[in-house]
């Protein structure tokens, strides 16, 4: 009676992760404010202005993406977790026979390219009624973004979802965490308006970076979303494994 | 016969000085493979503690214990490709999504593969009862239909040891007697079973061994016939009349104990323990009611709550 454990490989447990995460984020009521209401609004002030030509909104338009995707990384795969913790499906999704941090980046990417797909819908459609043309960069520069943005989202999302776990007060760590990347992040605040000892604070956002990375064409950018990407991940990665051992020691997080 | 689960000295602990709690205390034991254990102890005896280790979920704090052979700390994800575990209850499962949809992701990440999967969850799905409900949301499902899918989502894996922790709790009798006959299903496929519950139904129809946890220690541990026999008694025989209640003196002089005794001045009802069965029985009982008006004689078997009750009282 043996499982064939040897076909149910990581890549269809990351698919079979990501695919449970779109149907459980369509359900989701904060999915309509994250990627509807809020770029709906965010757009509408940037096209009240006329004096905006195609390039100065396509700028706006990916600073505005961003901006709300931002949202949702914190909001849904940040609160992946604990959501999970909530409905009493944390013990089955952390200790099974895969990786637990590979269910959780399929949970995570389930997330982020379920939020990236509505947003571009929701922008396109606007900018159809708009009628405004925008100028964006070449369809290579943005395909590549968009995978950084999606992966770094995702990576974010493991290192928010693990991190939120610890607390009890995850709703409230996570509306807080909403204004000060709006404010210091360089997406829709420029750089220059935020006081010169608080500027560094947007080098840790990946977003930061992949914003400049599709709207200046910058290849030390691209190299600047790979970096902070690949520390939200090592921090991630490690202290999910922390967070594991400890409950399993101390049993601590409800897993059952 | 080969164990399944092998426990040796297993210690663990909660908290630290004076708030220290000692869940589990030396406990050790084995299961043979294709064995139904039925774990059975009072509130905070360390059950759910036991199962919570040998599910991988706890760390014992020192002891070992093996699930196939396999270390349940050094190997604990090859552990958990052998194990399933069901917990039950209303939480556990996603409620805004179908059942098929749990049943999915939760079998993939259990470790069974993309070949015939739609095949097996169907199957599976039938094998529960649930398989005309399997596009409903979670979240419409009774008590009973939750259930039958942690059962499903603890089955579809093929498991070779299934940890099953009140698997009856909140079903009505007819859920609670086909989700027995589910767990009877899995003895035949070889598969090993820990059921913890406080149904003793469940423990009666399913068990072949039964180990009672006392204060994190095992008190007993022993064939399921024989646990019955802790009662001290062999069956109970209910006789009620009437008109006036009869003398039963003779009863105890012939040493038959007479349980209890209700008499309303009209109608009246005498219970007698047999400690074990033997023809004078029926001569005695027959000769002190001789002069009595008898409705109606009943013999009731063994209540495993006495059997229960006199082991817990020992334990004590």
């Amino acid at each position: 009676m043996r499982r064939d454990a040897a076909t149910a490989g990581p890549v269809l447990a990351l698919v079979e992760s990501a695919r449970i995460q779109f149907h459980l984020a369509r359900r989701y009521p904060m999915m309509i404010v994250l990627n509807v209401v809020q770029p709906l609004a965010l757009l509408a002030i940037v096209l009240q202005r006329t004096d905006n030509g195609p390039r100065a909104l396509g700028e706006l338009l990916i600073s505005v993406l961003l901006t709300c995707y931002w949202g949702n990384i914190i909001w849904t795969a940040g609160g992946v977790l604990r959501r999970d913790r909530m409905s009493g499906t944390l013990a089955r999704t952390l200790l099974n026979a895969q990786d637990g941090r590979l269910i959780i980046v399929g949970r995570c990417l389930g997330a982020m390219v379920t939020s990236l797909v509505t947003l571009a819908i929701t922008s396109a459609a606007v900018l159809m009624v708009a009628q405004r043309p925008v100028e964006l960069p070449g369809p290579a520069w943005l395909a590549m973004g968009f995978a950084g943005v999606a992966i770094s989202g995702t990576a974010l999302g493991l290192l928010l979802a693990t991190a939120l776990l610890h607390s009890r007060h995850g709703v409230e760590i996570t509306a807080a965490l909403m204004y000060p990347v709006f404010v210091f992040g360089g997406l829709l605040v420029p750089p220059e308006a935020v006081p010169a000892a608080l500027r560094w604070l947007s080098w840790l956002i990946s977003l930061s970076w992949a914003r400049d990375f599709m709207v200046h064409a910058d290849w030390l950018a691209g190299l600047g979303l790979i970096l902070t990407t690949a520390a939200y991940v090592a921090i991630g990665a490690r202290l999910f494994q922390r967070t594991l051992d400890l409950a399993r020691k101390e049993g601590t997080l409800d897993l059952v | 016969m080969r164990h399944a689960i092998e426990v040796e000295g297993l210690t663990r602990r909660f908290g630290r000085g004076a708030q220290e709690v000692v869940a589990l205390d030396d406990v050790s034991f084995t299961v043979g493979a294709g064995e139904i254990l039925a774990l059975l102890g009072a509130n905070g005896a360390g059950k759910t503690t036991l199962a919570k280790i040998l599910s991988t979920l706890l760390l014992p704090t020192s002891g070992t214990a093996r699930v196939n052979g396999l270390d349940i700390v050094r190997d604990e994800r090859k552990v958990r490709a052998c194990t399933a575990v069901v917990f039950g209850g209303d939480r556990g499962l996603y409620g805004q999504l179908s059942a098929l949809d749990n049943l999915r992701y939760f079998s993939v990440l259990n470790g069974v593969g993309r070949a015939g999967l739609q095949a097996r969850l169907q199957g599976v799905l039938d094998e529960v009862g649930i398989a005309h409900a399997a596009d409903r949301p979670v979240e419409t499902f009774s008590k009973g239909m939750k259930q039958r899918l942690h059962i499903a989502i603890g089955i579809i894996s093929q498991p070779q040891v299934l940890l099953l922790d009140e698997p009856t709790v909140g079903l009505d009798p007819i859920e609670a007697q086909r989700l027995r006959e589910a767990i009877a299903g899995l003895r035949s496929r070889g598969v090993t079973v820990l059921l913890t519950s406080h149904y003793l139904l469940d423990v009666e129809r399913l068990a072949d061994r039964v180990m009672v946890l006392g204060n994190g220690r095992i008190s007993h541990d022993m064939s399921l016939p024989e646990f019955v026999r802790q009662a001290g008694y062999a069956a109970m025989v209910v006789i009620t009349g009437s008109g006036s209640a009869p003398r039963t003196s003779a009863l105890a002089a012939a040493g038959l104990d007479e349980a209890a005794r209700s008499d309303d001045g009209h109608r009246w009802e005498v219970r007698i323990r047999i400690r074990q069965w033997s023809p004078d029985i029926f001569a005695i009982i027959s000769h002190t009611f001789a002069d009595s008006v008898v409705d109606d004689v009943k013999v009731e078997q063994v209540r495993l709550e006495d059997a229960f009750a006199a082991v817990t009282g020992r334990a004590r």
